[in-house]
C-alpha cells in the first residue's frame, strides 16, 4: 500500500503545505505540479524488533533508527510490516504485536498505540478520516478467512469489520473501492468505501498479493503463491475484471515488490530472476531483467524514478543500493533488518 | 563447585595398573571432587562402565561440575549451572525456556551433548536445549572446549559437554528427598534413592519443577504495577535409572534409563502479542553396556543405546507441529595395553536415524558410522602423548578424517608443585542435520560437513599443600585459535527458498584462564573458583550470496565472560556461598550495531545441616540476581529480577 497510496499522500501532503485551510479531496492527483523528495523513510521489519530508517537525499546520511531514540529506546515490536503517512502522523502496523502505532512525523513519538488486531498485515487511508487494515486470522497452515478492520483516525478506533478471503494482504483504493488480494486463495474482495460493505469478488489465479494500479488506470496483480507451479502478473480494468491479461512468471517464493513511477508509466516487480520495469501493455517480462537481482523492498522516488532496493537476510543489517531509472547503480547504504518498504517525503 | 579442570595426568608409574582403572574411572565425581578439594585420587578396586574417553585427551581444557557444584542446582538444569559456574555463553528465551549453548565463538550445533558416551543432540536440529537437562540424575558434568572430533565424534567443534551417571559400589542404602519454593511460582521436588553393594549398584532419581514466571518486566511507574510477564510458565520432569552389576571377573553390566518432559508456554519478546505459544518436549533414552576386562591387557566394551524425541510446538498463529525423532545406537571399544607406555583403544559406532516432522515430506532414515583409534604414549614419567583418529561415513557427505594430537609435558614437579605445559591439534567435523539436509522446502542435500582445525596450548599450575592446613590450589591458562571451514548459513536460494548453504569461514581465538582454590581446615573449609574467557570469533570469508559483514564479532558471542564462586562450610554445618557471572555486551546480529548491554549477576546461598540419627536435615536460602539486574541473553526475552528459593532437604545416611 506504501507506494499505491504515496502519490495520493505526496500530493495530499503537498497541497497541505500549499493551501493550509485546504482539506484536500483524497481523489486529487495533480502530477503537473514537479514532486520534490527529501527524505526516505525505509520500513525495516526487523527480528526481534523492526525499526525506521530516515535517509536524508541531500546530505546522504541515515539515521538507522529514528523511531527508538524518540520514545525513550522503547521496542517498536517485531515485523513492523507496513508504514504509512497520513498528514503530520505515520501509522505503524506492527504484525507481532498485533498493533498499529501512531507517530508524529515531526519528531517520530509515538502518540498512540491502536491494539486488538489480529496478526495486522497493511494499512490503506481513504483521506484523512479513515484507514483499512488486513488481518490474518487462523493458524499455519490451516488460516482462516481475514478480514479488512476500518479505521477512524479520528478516535483512532477500529469500527467495522469485514470478513475476506483469506490472508489478505496489499490493498489499493481506486475511486471508491478498495480491492484486497486474499494471498491465500484466488480472489480479490472489492469493498466499496462509501457503504464499507463489501461489493463483489473477482477472480485471479491463487496467491494473489500486491495491486498497483497503471497510467491507463488498469490495476496489476502479482499472484504467487508458495508451492504454485506458476505466478502471474494480472493485468484488468476496473471495468471489467474478468477480461484480464496474464503474464506467466517462474514460480518463486521470493517473487513479489510490484510497484510504479509516479504517473504508472513504468510497472516495476522484483521477481526470482531479477527485477524487471514493464510498459503498461506488456504481455510478457522483457528479455532480461533491468537488474539482475531480487530484493526484498523496492521503492520508486517520484522525483525523479530513483530506484531504491531493499537486500535481507535477516542475520544482520541490510543494505539499500540506490539505481538510476535505467538500473545503473548509483550509491548504497546501511538500513536495519529487513527492509521492506520506502516512503518518500 | 565448580568449574575445575581437570586433566588427565596420572600417577606415573602406575600405567599397567592405571589403564584398567583409568579407562573407566568410574567414580567420575568422586575423582573430580577429589582434585578440586585436594584429596589425592583413590582409584577405586574395581574398574567401572563406561569408557574415559578424557583419558585420550592430553592437552586439552576440562572444565568439570562435580558433585559440590551441582549441589546447589539439584533440582535446576544444565542451562542454570552452567550459565553461573562456566564461563559459557547460554542463549536463554526467559527462564526454562529454551537455553542454546556457545563454548568458544561457535553456535549451539557445534557443540556435541553426549550422555554416557551417546550423542544427545536431537538430530533434526543437531543442538540440545540445555534447559531440558536436569542437573539431578548426572552424577557428572563435563564440558570439553575445543574441537574433539576424533573422541566424540560429529559437532564438536566448539566442543563437547559430557553427562553421567554412574551409581556408586558399595555404601548400602542411602535416599534424600527435597522440597523447595520461591519467587514468581517456583516449585520444585525431588527424591533419590541408591543402593550399592559390592558388585551391584541401583541409583534412581525424580524430580518435578514448576514455575509461573510472572516476575514484573520493570520498576513501578507513578505508583503503578509494572506489567508482569505473561505465558512463561512451565512444568518439568526428570526420571533417571542407573543399575550396575559385576558379572563373574572382570565383567560389568550396566542399565541405564532417562527420561525427560516439559511442558512450557513460549514466553513472547518483549514489544510482542501474545501468541499462546507452547511447546512439549518429551525424550527418552535407554543405555544397556556390557565391559569385559580379560587381565590386564585388553578391555572390551559394548553399548547399545536408544534414544526418543518428541517435540510439539504451536501458537495461536501455528497449528501444532510434530517432530518425532528415534535414534538407535551401538558403539563397541577394545582397548590394550601395549608394553608399560602404551594404551591403544579401537572401536566403532553404528547410528541409525529415524524421524517424522511436519517439516518432512515423508519418514527419514538413515544410517551412520564411525570408526576410531585412540593411542596413548606414556613416553616418560613427565611426558604423555595422544593421537586420535576417527573417520565418519555419512551419506552423501563425506566427513573428514578427523585426527588429534595432544600432548602434556609436566616442566617442573616437586613434593607439592607441578608447571604442566600442554598443547593439542585437532580436526573436527559437523555432519549435516536432518533439517538441513531434509526439511521441505530449503533442504540441501548436497551440503557439505562443516570442518573445523584447531589448536590450543597452555599451562597448568598445581600445588598441594602438605600437612595440616590442607591446601589445593590450581590455575590453568590456555590460548586457542580454530578455524571452521563450510560454517552452514540459511540464505535465500534457488526457488526463493532459505536453504541451507557452506558459506563461510570463521575463526575463532580466545584465551581461558581459571584458578580454583581449595583450603581445609578442622572446623573451617572454603573453595573459590574463578575463570575468565575472552573470544574473538569473526567471519573470515563469505561466499556469493552472503552479504553478511567480514571482520565483525559473531552474534551472541561476548567478548569478555567471568565467572567467581566461592564456598564456605564452618563447623560441618553452616553452608554460605556465592557465585558471581559477567558476560561483556554482546551483538544481536551479525551487522555489529545492535546489541546487549554487559551484565553481572550475582547469587548466593546460606544453609545449615543438621543431624538426627541417621537423618541430615539441610536448610538452604538461594537468592538469585541479587542487584536485581535487567537483563537479557537473547535479544527481546526478559530475565527475572531478584528472586530466591527456600529449601529443605531430608538425607539418609
Amino acid at each position: 500500500m506504501k507506494r499505491n497510496s504515496f502519490p495520493y499522500l505526496s500530493a495530499a501532503g503537498l497541497l497541505a503545505l500549499l493551501t493550509t485551510a485546504c482539506n484536500p479531496d483524497k481523489e486529487v492527483i495533480s502530477p503537473e505540479v514537479p514532486t520534490v523528495t527529501n527524505a526516505v523513510y525505509v520500513v525495516n521489519e526487523g527480528t526481534s524488533n523492526g525499526a525506521i530508517s530516515l535517509y536524508n537525499k541531500s546530505t546522504k546520511t541515515v539515521v538507522r533508527d529514528v523511531y527508538a531514540p524518540a520514545n525513550g529506546n522503547k521496542r517498536l515490536g517485531p515485523y513492523v510490516q507496513n508504514m504509512t503517512i497520513v498528514g503530520d502522523n505515520a501509522y505503524l502496523v506492527v504484525n507481532g504485536a498485533d498493533s498499529v502505532q501512531v507517530v508524529r512525523l515531526a519528531d517520530f513519538k509515538r502518540t498512540v498505540g491502536i491494539g486488538g488486531f489480529s496478526q495486522p498485515r497493511y494499512l490503506l487511508a481513504a483521506g484523512t478520516a479513515k484507514a483499512y487494515v488486513t488481518e490474518w486470522q487462523g493458524s499455519f497452515p490451516a488460516y482462516s478467512a481475514g478480514r479488512v478492520a476500518v479505521l477512524n483516525l479520528t478516535t483512532n478506533t477500529i469500527g467495522k469489520r469485514l470478513t475476506v478471503g483469506v490472508n489478505p494482504e496489499q490493498m489499493l483504493l481506486v475511486d471508491n473501492k478498495l480491492y484486497v488480494p486474499n494471498s491465500n486463495g484466488n480472489t480479490i474482495t472489492v469493498i466499496n468505501t462509501t457503504t464499507d460493505a463489501v461489493e463483489s469478488s473477482i477472480d485471479v489465479p491463487d496467491g494473489p498479493k500486491n495491486l498497483v494500479r497503471d497510467v491507463n488506470g488498469n490495476i496489476w496483480v502479482l499472484c504467487s503463491k508458495y508451492g504454485a507451479a506458476q505466478d502471474f502478473l494480472v493485468r484488468f480494468s476496473p471495468a471489467q475484471p474478468t477480461q484480464q491479461t496474464r503474464i506467466a512468471l517462474a514460480s518463486d517464493y521470493t517473487n513479489g515488490n510490484l510497484r510504479t513511477n509516479t504517473t504508472g508509466s513504468t510497472i516495476y516487480v522484483s521477481l526470482g530472476t531479477g527485477t524487471y520495469a514493464l510498459d503498461p501493455q506488456a504481455t510478457a517480462l522483457t528479455a532480461k531483467p533491468l537488474i539482475r537481482r531480487n530484493f526484498y523492498g523496492l521503492g520508486i522516488d517520484p522525483q525523479d524514478n530513483t530506484i531504491y532496493a531493499g537486500t535481507s537476510t535477516f542475520t544482520g543489517d541490510a543494505k539499500v543500493i540506490r539505481y538510476t531509472v535505467a538500473g545503473a547503480p548509483i550509491d548504497s547504504f546501511g538500513v536495519a533488518v529487513g527492509p521492506n518498504a520506502f516512503l518518500f517525503r | 563447585m565448580l568449574v575445575a579442570l581437570l586433566h588427565t595426568r596420572r600417577l606415573a608409574g602406575l600405567l599397567a595398573a592405571a589403564i584398567a582403572v583409568a579407562r573407566a574411572l568410574p567414580a567420575q565425581g568422586q575423582a573430580a571432587a577429589d582434585t578440586l578439594t585436594g584429596q589425592s585420587h583413590r582409584l577405586p578396586d574395581v574398574a567401572v562402565a563406561g569408557s574415559k574417553p578424557s583419558r585420550y585427551a592430553l592437552g586439552t581444557r576440562q572444565l568439570v561440575l562435580d558433585s559440590a557444584a551441582l549441589s546447589q542446582y539439584r533440582t535446576g538444569t544444565l542451562a542454570e549451572a552452567l550459565a553461573a559456574r562456566a564461563p559459557l555463553y547460554l542463549k536463554n528465551y526467559g527462564p526454562g525456556q529454551l537455553a542454546s549453548i556457545s563454548i568458544r565463538g561457535t553456535s549451539a550445533r557445534h557443540t556435541a551433548v553426549l550422555w554416557n558416551g551417546f550423542n544427545i543432540n536431537f538430530s533434526s536440529l543437531g543442538e540440545a536445549d540445555f534447559s531440558l537437562f536436569s542437573v539431578g540424575g548426572n552424577t557428572q558434568v563435563r564440558v570439553q572446549p575445543g574441537p574433539g572430533g576424533a573422541l566424540y565424534g560429529t559437532g564438536a567443534i566448539g566442543g563437547a559437554v559430557l553427562l553421567s551417571g554412574e551409581p556408586a559400589l558399595g555404601g548400602g542404602l542411602r535416599g534424600s528427598v527435597q522440597a523447595e519454593g520461591g519467587s514468581f511460582g517456583q516449585g520444585a521436588g525431588s527424591l533419590e534413592a541408591s543402593y550399592g553393594a559390592a558388585r551391584l549398584a541401583l541409583r534412581t532419581t525424580a524430580l518435578y519443577r514448576e514455575a509461573q514466571n510472572d516476575f514484573p518486566l520493570g520498576p513501578e511507574q507513578n505508583g503503578a504495577a509494572a506489567p508482569r510477564q505473561p505465558n512463561a510458565a512451565f512444568r518439568q520432569w526428570n526420571f533417571t535409572q542407573d543399575a550396575r552389576l559385576l558379572v563373574g571377573t572382570g565383567g560389568q553390566l550396566s542399565l541405564a534409563a532417562w527420561l525427560t518432559g516439559a511442558n512450557r508456554q513460549i514466553q513472547p519478546a518483549l514489544g510482542a502479542a501474545n501468541r499462546h505459544g507452547l511447546e512439549t518436549d518429551h525424550s527418552a533414552r535407554l543405555l544397556a553396556a556390557f565391559r569385559q576386562r580379560l587381565g590386564r591387557r585388553y578391555e572390551g566394551t559394548v553399548r547399545v543405546a536408544w534414544l526418543h524425541d518428541r517435540l510439539v510446538y504451536g501458537d495461536d498463529t501455528l497449528l501444532p507441529q510434530y517432530t518425532t525423532l528415534s535414534t538407535t545406537q551401538a558403539q563397541t571399544e577394545h582397548s590394550f595395553t601395549l608394553g608399560n607406555k602404551i594404551s591403544l583403544q579401537l572401536g566403532g559406532e553404528v547410528q541409525h536415524f529415524e524421524a517424522v516432522a511436519d517439516g518432512y515430506e515423508s519418514r527419514i532414515r538413515e544410517n551412520r558410522l564411525a570408526a576410531f583409534g585412540l593411542l596413548r604414549y606414556d613416553a616418560t614419567p613427565t611426558l604423555r602423548l595422544t593421537a586420535n583418529l576417527r573417520q565418519a561415513v555419512v551419506p552423501d557427505q563425506r566427513p573428514p578424517l578427523a585426527p588429534t594430537a595432544g600432548a602434556e609435558w609436566d616442566l617442573w614437579q616437586t613434593e607439592t608443585n607441578t608447571i604442566t605445559l600442554k598443547a593439542s591439534a585437532s580436526r573436527s567435523y559437523r555432519a549435516a542435520t536432518l533439517n538441513e539436509r531434509y526439511y521441505r522446502p530449503g533442504g540441501n542435500p548436497g551440503l557439505l560437513p562443516e570442518t573445523g582445525v584447531g589448536y590450543e596450548a597452555g599451562a597448568v599450575y598445581d600445588h598441594q599443600a602438605a600437612g595440616p592446613a590442607r591446601l589445593h590450589w590450581r590455575t590453568e591458562l590456555t590460548a586457542y585459535r580454530q578455524l571452521v571451514d563450510n560454517w552452514v548459513q540459511w540464505i535465500p536460494g534457488a526457488g526463493g527458498f532459505y536453504s541451507p548453504r557452506n558459506l563461510r569461514l570463521v575463526r575463532t581465538q580466545g584465551l581461558e584462564a581459571s584458578t580454583a582454590l581449595d583450603w581445609k581446615r578442622p572446623r573451617y573449609e572454603a573453595a573459590v573458583r574463578a575463570s575468565y574467557a575472552l573470544t574473538q570469533a569473526h567471519k573470515q570469508q563469505g561466499y556469493l550470496g552472503d552479504d553478511d559483514p567480514l571482520d565483525t564479532q559473531l552474534a551472541y558471542v561476548p567478548l569478555h565472560g567471568a565467572t567467581l564462586s566461592t564456598e564456605h562450610t564452618w563447623r560441618t554445618h553452616w553452608l554460605l556461598s556465592a557465585s558471581g557471572s559477567f558476560s561483556s555486551y554482546r551483538y544481536t546480529t551479525v551487522s555489529a550495531n545492535d546489541f546487549l548491554p554487559g551484565y553481572f549477576l550475582l547469587q548466593g546461598s546460606v544453609g545449615r545441616h543438621l543431624t538426627v540419627g541417621q537423618a541430615r536435615f539441610t536448610l538452604l536460602v538461594q537468592g538469585y540476581n541479587l542487584t536485581n539486574t535487567r537483563y537479557q541473553t537473547y535479544a527481546g526475552r526478559a530475565m527475572p529480577p531478584r528472586s530466591a528459593v527456600l529449601s529443605l532437604r531430608v538425607a539418609w545416611r
